[in-house]
């Protein structure tokens, strides 16, 4: 089992030595061009990180740069190109972005795009490809799909919103597959499926699922049938309505005669908790699949990617968190709540990336 | 080509109330006061409002004479609502009976598990001879494709609209919820960069010949969309494939955690989890009230919906070209 780790433009090859030190082993990044971010800015980005410089080099030199020094280090690298859209009048950027990679001798890319792929294989280019999440591979079938479409795919990035189990019926489905498999391990959790999400990353305004993560959510019945009736019923006799037994009065009866249940409140609750708050802990690790780890592992699972791109402050304590529960030989429950050190966060089974059965851990 | 009027249901209970469902009701016509107990300001109410609205611009279609034909039947936003093979049946004869041409909606994001399912169905169609007629089934997911194409080559493949990742503007259509641009070290002028974005989000990945040619090969001869404030740029061939536009119900984003599940099991809302579903999506709404965003966006179940406003009244008005409408009385879930 491996490290996969996002970098973005601040990490300089000196991070990465202090990187691969903490247990790194892989790199990811982006980019973007200059001829293309003066075309079409941040937000129509050539993969999924499109909310400003943080997250892409958009400088040639420090690209070949951190490529470079990434290899001299002994570190691999793959270029993210997982942009879900592309357009024909962006193919051909792609096209000259792909051309300037192809002489930095990457390990690999990333693709999330069908076309892109196809146009990939018409460039001729054979370099290794992972199918990213953003192609939104849940099934065998599809893997086997993408696998005979091109013979150059050798990993499978895992969706987040699966099973441990489902992920193993996959897993288990394409043994004939030279694949390997990766999942998210740390980090932000789409709200949504990353590759059903179609709305904009911005760096101007708060995205989708964060709008949605703040918003206050209403639990409301769904009507009865009849309610055109009533609406009806409602035109020709408004005096009539307002009395007890109206059809009005019944449909609201009928319609409000239970609750729903309200959606729950999200907070940490630290009354009485160890460690840090877990609303810290949550600016630190966001999601966390430490304790799933083990259970990848059996199942087949070899890279594990932390995609911290953007987010410097904390990356080097994630990393080596990971680390340290990859390298483990029994990475327990009690081991990995140790390292996290938040009961309040590690209660809250929504600070989970993935379910883990309470009696295996 | 004259334009296909399409219907669809997810399930037949639905499919039941189609009569129902097609009966125009005016809303405005109910006093203000009185209108509020049944509409009150609540966004999971806004699908019935929205629901009558979406009538009146189908009856513009029927004034043009234009009739339904074709029944679409399925579910694409979650597995665990996939009809089971009976109800297939039940819906199949249904538009047989009507005289009515047929298309399985297959979803996205389908677990092996949910493939199963989907293979049940395909089965059970290909027993009543649907294979053989030639019906259509819209596929989510590629691994669906495969399998058509593999044991089920009779039935005709759609591209279905979540294969279509394309960026939908809706809900930056209206003041003040301006297209977000980052104009951070970038020398264009911002009003160039924003000109080229809306193009950017116009012209979609089936552009690319490379990849039209591809599916053409593979019998993909028909492709489903959303319909998107910024238009869809499409080639004077029309990628060699009939358009379809679902109306008035796009999706901005879905997955397979569930705020309305999580409702019942706080997890669900994030997580995905071993525990069956109980369905409560099927009994009521749970949507999130965006404050800056004053758009009919409704969560029903796994999916964002939003309702389609002025942007698609061109859809109407014979202004852009597509080849079938596909109707959704209500949110297909």
């Amino acid at each position: 089992m491996f490290m996969t780790l996002g970098l973005g433009s601040s990490d300089t090859p000196s991070n990465v030595a202090k990187f691969i030190e903490l247990g790194a082993k892989e790199f990811f990044i982006g980019y973007v061009p200059r001829a293309w971010l003066d075309k079409f800015g941040w937000e129509v980005g050539p993969n999924r990180r499109t909310m400003g410089p943080a997250y892409n080099y958009s400088n040639v030199s420090e690209l070949r740069d951190i490529v470079k020094g990434i290899h001299d280090y002994g570190g691999t690298v793959n270029l993210a190109v997982n942009a879900h859209d592309n357009g024909a009048d962006r193919m051909g950027m792609v096209h000259d972005m792909l051309d300037l990679f192809e002489t930095l001798n990457p390990d690999g890319y990333i693709v999330a795009d069908p076309a892109v792929m196809y146009c990939m294989k018409k460039w001729g280019i054979t370099r290794e490809m992972h199918i990213s999440t953003g192609v939104g591979c849940f099934n065998s079938e599809a893997v086997r799909f993408f696998c005979e479409e091109f013979k150059n795919i050798t990993r499978l990035v895992i969706p987040r919103k699966l099973t441990i189990n489902e992920m193993k019926s996959i897993i288990d489905g394409l043994k004939d597959l030279k694949l390997e498999y990766e999942v998210m391990i740390i980090g932000y959790r789409c709200y949504f499926n990353d590759e059903d999400c179609h709305s904009i990353h911005s760096g101007k305004r708060r995205n989708l699922c964060g709008d949605v993560l703040s918003a206050h959510f209403t639990s409301t019945n769904r009507f009865p049938s009849n309610w055109k009736d009533v609406v009806e019923y409602m035109i020709e006799h408004p005096r009539e309505s307002l009395n007890e037994g109206s059809p009005v009065d019944k449909f609201r009866k009928e319609w409000l005669a239970t609750t729903p249940p309200p959606y729950p409140n999200f907070e940490y609750k630290c009354a009485g908790c160890q460690g840090v708050d877990g609303e810290l802990a949550h600016l630190m690790f966001q999601t966390c699949g430490l304790c799933a780890i083990k259970y990848l592992r059996q199942i087949g699972v070899e890279a594990l990617k932390v995609p911290l791109r953007g987010d410097e402050e904390t990356k080097l304590n994630v990393v080596k968190t990971v680390s340290q529960v990859m390298n483990a030989e029994n990475p327990t429950r009690e081991f990995c709540r140790s390292l996290i050190n938040s009961d309040s966060f590690c209660n809250s089974k929504f600070s989970c990336y993935y379910e883990v059965p309470e009696e295996d851990k | 080509m004259e334009l296909e009027l399409a219907i669809y249901f997810p399930n037949m209970k639905r499919l039941n109330e189609m009569e129902d469902s097609l009966r125009y009701v005016d809303i405005q016509k109910v006093q203000s006061g009185l209108a509020a107990v049944l509409f009150p300001m609540d966004p999971n109410q806004a699908e019935y409002v929205a629901n009558t609205n979406a009538l009146t611009w189908l009856d513009k279609l029927f004034q043009q004479g234009l009739e339904f034909s074709r029944l679409y039947f399925g579910q694409e936003f979650c597995q665990n609502l996939i009809p089971g093979p009976n109800e297939i049946e039940q819906s199949y004869y249904y538009s047989k009976q009507l005289g009515w041409n047929y298309t399985y909606v297959t979803g996205g994001y389908l677990t092996n598990a949910g493939m199963e399912k989907v293979k049940r169905n395909l089965e059970k169609l290909k027993e009543v001879g649907a294979e053989a007629e030639g019906a259509e089934v819209v596929f989510n997911d590629w691994g669906v494709l495969r399998i058509l194409r593999r044991d089920y080559p009779g039935f005709k493949p759609v591209l279905g609209r979540i294969l279509n990742k394309q960026t939908r503007l809706n809900m930056f259509v209206y003041a003040p919820n301006e297209l977000p641009t980052l104009y951070t070290d970038i020398q264009t002028p911002l009003e160039e960069v924003q000109k080229n974005q809306i193009a950017a989000y116009a012209d979609i990945s089936l552009n690319n010949p490379e990849y039209v040619e591809r599916l053409h090969e593979m019998g993909v001869e028909n492709v489903d969309l959303d319909i998107v404030p910024q238009g869809t740029k499409r080639p004077e061939d029309g990628w060699g494939m009939t358009l379809g536009y679902y109306y008035p119900w796009g999706f901005i984003a879905t997955a397979r955690n569930c705020p309305t599940s999580g409702t019942t099991n706080p997890y669900r809302a994030f997580q995905v989890t071993e525990e069956p579903c109980p369905r409560p999506c099927q009994k009521y709404n749970c949507s999130p009230a965006i404050p800056p965003l004053d758009i009919p966006l409704i969560q029903r179940g796994t999916a964002l919906m939003i309702f389609h406003t002025e942007y698609s009244e061109p859809y109407f008005e014979g202004k852009i070209p597509y080849e079938r409408l596909i109707f959704e009385p209500y949110i297909p879930m």
